[in-house]
């Protein structure tokens, strides 16, 4: 009982960061259609660019090395922007082939660039929270984790007012049911699609932020996560948001679950094949109704 | 008429030049880029076109590979015999996806097919006294004997995977006039056009997928014995998958060529890249990757339609219509 | 001597709306009905029903004598139940006669009977000049013959015509008119769906109405268009400001 409650556990934590992957993909995917192979990379050069800025100098105390999440987050988002601009802005009537060629494209060379500049070595910044848990009775509580899963779960709670109820998630709204109709209503769905870009990078600097501290940093890092992220979102339905979180979630359950119980090989395979039956049982993913969308 | 001849054309120069070049590692490089080129055009059959984005072509290659490996090391049954229960094996599996999967559309079939790979990987890596698990099967070398087909000299080899190259791409260039290839263009344009006019859509996308699986295995199990050793994560693995699409799309796929320009761009950009800069250190990946990426910018339909521009602007003649051919 | 097409009680809805309530209809063998009604009326929707793209939540559909429940779209176009399309996509990857021949190969015909089968239906409908083209290159209006050629190949016994005329200049329009006359005097029979008034009129032997998901009039097309209840379906669409006719 024990094992399962704390499988359980380690999962939802895990999934915190793949929540945070999933959304930013999902609101790509929402918006402009696109499917993001290169999301993992973002998460790596997040990764690198926390890293980097925690080699600056951490302030005492615990929870020091967290003052870089800010600085990722918008230094990303800022990144995001530049991708939208010099890229994606152009390919966004390429169709589905040359696109999916362009982020692959990209996500190969930014693992290249990441391992000329900064070597294939894992790199790991000393810091309190690494290692460091709480107890909860029988259960222990992996502090890193703990507090990527607390952000993640804020981050969801604001993403989803901010899709509710500020103009840029009316319009974003708009734009993924129909670009047509959106611009007929005088929506610039240019500005949205800048917009979703950079907050879906932010939010993926952001989970790079979260996890340095307790996780190593090498080239190829972001692939471990992205492919994950990617079943989430369909399991939570492409397009859905905040649904994505959920899906997020699930797959951090489900790899903990499979992984306490079976060895490493089935357990992969056990949730390819939970995926692939949700995705020929409901196509629309588990979080979504028909037709709704982000 | 005009394309077979040139087919065969390229193929008794590709040979010819592969005879004369005296370093064995060029073209061992050249007998890759033939695999890959092979496996290009085998993708394009399904993906480019039917537009149904497959990332998980590499578990072709892997199924028929083991399949005839295993035949030949438990059985000893020879590799021309056994790479024929092979590529069942790999129709039969993709007869199996496609049925489940060729109903999804866009990224939910991409996601698809990714899965159904690593399913199969894993099963590969699960089952290791069948499969020798991550460490693969090494195959030992007995004798030059083309039955085994074990050769000493790469060459044989090489002139192996051009031969078999310009013959799928022989086969691609009836095929697109042929009934099937008519049925699988209405089938792109519009499903429910093609259902309309009488087309079995279903049957003809998963009937599609076997061809290409097929073609695809057919390509795995000469490979494997020309590497010599079977490495499942990289025979079933993503990375497998994606450079199989991307050299096609890199290629381009309304071009019965895109393939094979596809291959031969990535490899030199490999080869040229470890060559110049040192094999470790990730200048070759981040150098091929970001040739991609400035490739897409400059011409989303690929090489060959870049080519033709810029044959065209020299003629002067407007280029090409630009329109839906790569899509 | 029996209906080619009988439609008993068919209803169709999507969630709340309904947009096929009780449609009942007897097309005999021969002949050219015209189909009207306001938008919404449910045209659309009866000709994906009698295609097999819907499954009816009611009533069945009997082709030839046999009930079409169960079957696909591409085996009722096999049986000679075809359709064509408002807006049809052009086969990009093709040229027009091999995208025309493509019907008549899933007769069965060989590769080089199928396309003299195709050559003979693009010069019925004036488009042999274009036959060795890329239908990319073609205006709309030539996209939407070229579906109807492709259809033809397959020597359908009913074809329903999806505002096929739209969009045609005058000789086009005269060229396909005599096309579809001389086919139904051969035998075909034609469904014809159009907002142009006096082209119904003109083709039609019988005509139907279709208003809010039911059959409202049914008979020769000067008394159907006299009648009070046809005009009153009209003028309900135009005032919500959808009128066509």
């Amino acid at each position: 009982m024990t094992i399962l409650a704390q499988a359980i556990l380690n999962g939802l934590l895990i999934g915190g960061v793949y929540a945070l992957v999933a959304m930013g993909l999902n609101l790509m995917f929402g918006v402009m259609k696109l499917v993001n192979f290169a999301h993992g990379e973002f998460l790596m050069a997040g990764m690198y660019v926390a890293v980097a800025l925690a080699g600056l100098g951490l302030p005492a105390g615990t929870f020091g090395i967290y003052w870089v999440a800010l600085p990722t987050t918008f230094l990303m988002a800022a990144f995001g922007l530049a991708f939208y601009l010099l890229l994606l802005d152009r390919a966004a009537h390429f169709g589905e082939s040359p696109q999916i060629l362009l982020t692959i494209g990209l996500s190969i060379g930014a693992q290249g660039l990441a391992q000329v500049v900064r070597g294939s070595d894992f790199q790991l910044v000393p810091n309190p929270v690494n290692g460091a848990a709480l107890h909860l009775g029988a259960l222990s509580l992996q502090l890193g984790p703990a507090i990527a899963f607390v952000v993640a779960l804020a981050v969801t709670i604001a993403m989803a007012r901010v899709l509710r109820r500020t103009r840029f998630g009316k319009s974003a709204r708009a734009v993924a049911e129909s670009v047509e109709t959106a611009e007929m209503l005088g929506i610039d769905a240019r500005r949205v699609y800048v917009a979703s870009t950079a907050i879906a990078i932010g939010l993926v600097g952001l989970a790079g932020a979260l996890l340095i501290p307790y996780h190593y940093t090498f080239p190829n890092v972001g692939q471990n996560f992205v492919v994950v992220a990617f079943l989430a979102i369909v399991i939570a339905g492409l397009g859905n948001v905040v649904g994505a979180v959920f899906g997020g979630l699930l797959m951090g359950v489900m790899q903990s679950l499979t992984a306490s119980y079976l060895d490493l090989d089935l357990s992969t395979a056990a949730i390819y094949v939970l995926f692939l039956a949700v995705l020929l049982l409901r196509p629309q993913g588990l979080f979504s109704r028909g037709r709704r969308t982000l | 008429m005009r394309r077979a001849i040139a087919i065969c054309a390229l193929w008794a120069l590709a040979a010819f030049a592969g005879l004369a070049t005296k370093s064995d590692y060029l073209v061992s490089v050249a007998t890759a880029t033939a695999f890959l080129a092979l496996w290009g055009q085998s993708w394009n059959l399904l993906s480019g076109l039917t537009g149904n984005i497959s990332l998980g072509h590499s578990v072709f290659v892997a199924v028929a590979a083991y399949v005839t490996l295993l035949l030949f090391q438990d059985a000893g049954l020879s590799p021309l015999l056994g790479g024929v229960a092979g590529i069942a094996a790999a129709v039969l599996l993709a007869a199996v996806i496609g049925a489940a999967t060729l109903r999804l559309k866009g990224p939910y079939f991409t996601l698809a097919t990714l899965s159904a790979a690593a399913v199969v990987l894993s099963l590969i890596l699960h089952y290791s006294e069948l499969t020798g698990g991550p460490s693969g099967i090494a195959i030992p070398f007995a004798e030059d004997s083309p039955a085994k087909l074990e050769f000493t000299n790469v060459r044989a080899y090489f002139l192996i995977a051009v031969t078999l190259l310009a013959a799928v791409t022989l086969f691609l260039a009836f095929f697109r006039k042929s009934r099937l290839g008519f049925y699988i263009a209405a089938i792109k344009s519009s499903e429910e056009a093609a259902a309309a006019a009488g087309i079995h859509v279903a049957r003809i996308k998963v009937l599609t997928f076997c061809v290409s699986a097929a073609l695809t295995g057919l390509g795995g199990v000469v490979y494997v014995f020309f590497i010599g050793f079977a490495d499942p994560n990289f025979l079933s693995g993503l990375t497998l998958s994606v450079e199989i699409a991307l050299i096609a799309v890199v290629g381009g796929t309304g071009y019965l060529v895109g393939p094979i320009v596809g291959a031969v761009f990535y490899e030199t950009i490999d080869a040229g890249a470890n060559a110049f800069l040192g094999a470790a250190g990730g200048w070759d990946v981040m150098i091929l990757g970001f040739s991609v990426v400035a490739l897409v910018m400059t011409e989303p339909r690929g090489l060959c339609a870049l080519a033709q521009g810029v044959a065209a602007r020299l003629a002067r003649r407007p280029p090409p219509p630009a329109g839906e051919s790569v899509r | 001597m029996t209906a080619l097409l009988e439609l008993d009680g068919i209803a169709k809805s999507f969630g709340a709306i309904r947009s096929l309530i009780d449609v009942s209809l007897a097309l005999e063998q021969h002949g050219i009905v015209g189909l009207i009604g306001p938008n919404g009326a449910g045209k659309s929707t009866l000709i994906n029903v009698l295609t097999g793209v819907y499954l009816p939540n009611g009533g069945s559909v009997r082709f030839a004598g046999r009930d079409l429940a169960g079957l696909t779209t591409a085996e009722r176009a096999r049986l000679g139940l075809v359709r064509t399309f408002q807006r049809p996509t052009a086969i990009a990857d093709l040229t027009c006669v091999e995208g025309v021949m493509v019907g008549a190969l899933c007769r069965g015909l060989s590769l080089s009977a199928a396309r003299a089968e195709a050559l003979s239906k693009l010069a019925l409908l004036g488009l042999a000049g274009s036959a060795a083209l890329s239908p990319r290159t073609l205006p709309t209006g030539h996209l939407k013959l070229l579906d109807f050629a492709r259809v033809l190949t397959l020597n359908p016994r009913l074809v329903l015509l999806d505002e096929l005329m739209a969009g045609l200049s005058q000789n086009e329009l005269a060229v396909v008119l005599d096309a579809i006359e001389r086919l139904a005097a051969q035998g075909t029979t034609f469904l014809v769906v159009e907002h142009l008034m006096d082209v119904i009129k003109r083709l039609s032997h019988r005509l139907v109405v279709l208003d809010a998901g039911r059959v409202v009039a049914e008979g020769a097309p000067a008394e159907v268009i006299a009648d009070p209840r046809v005009v009153e379906a009209y003028l309900g669409g135009e005032e919500s400001g959808h009128a066509h006719a």
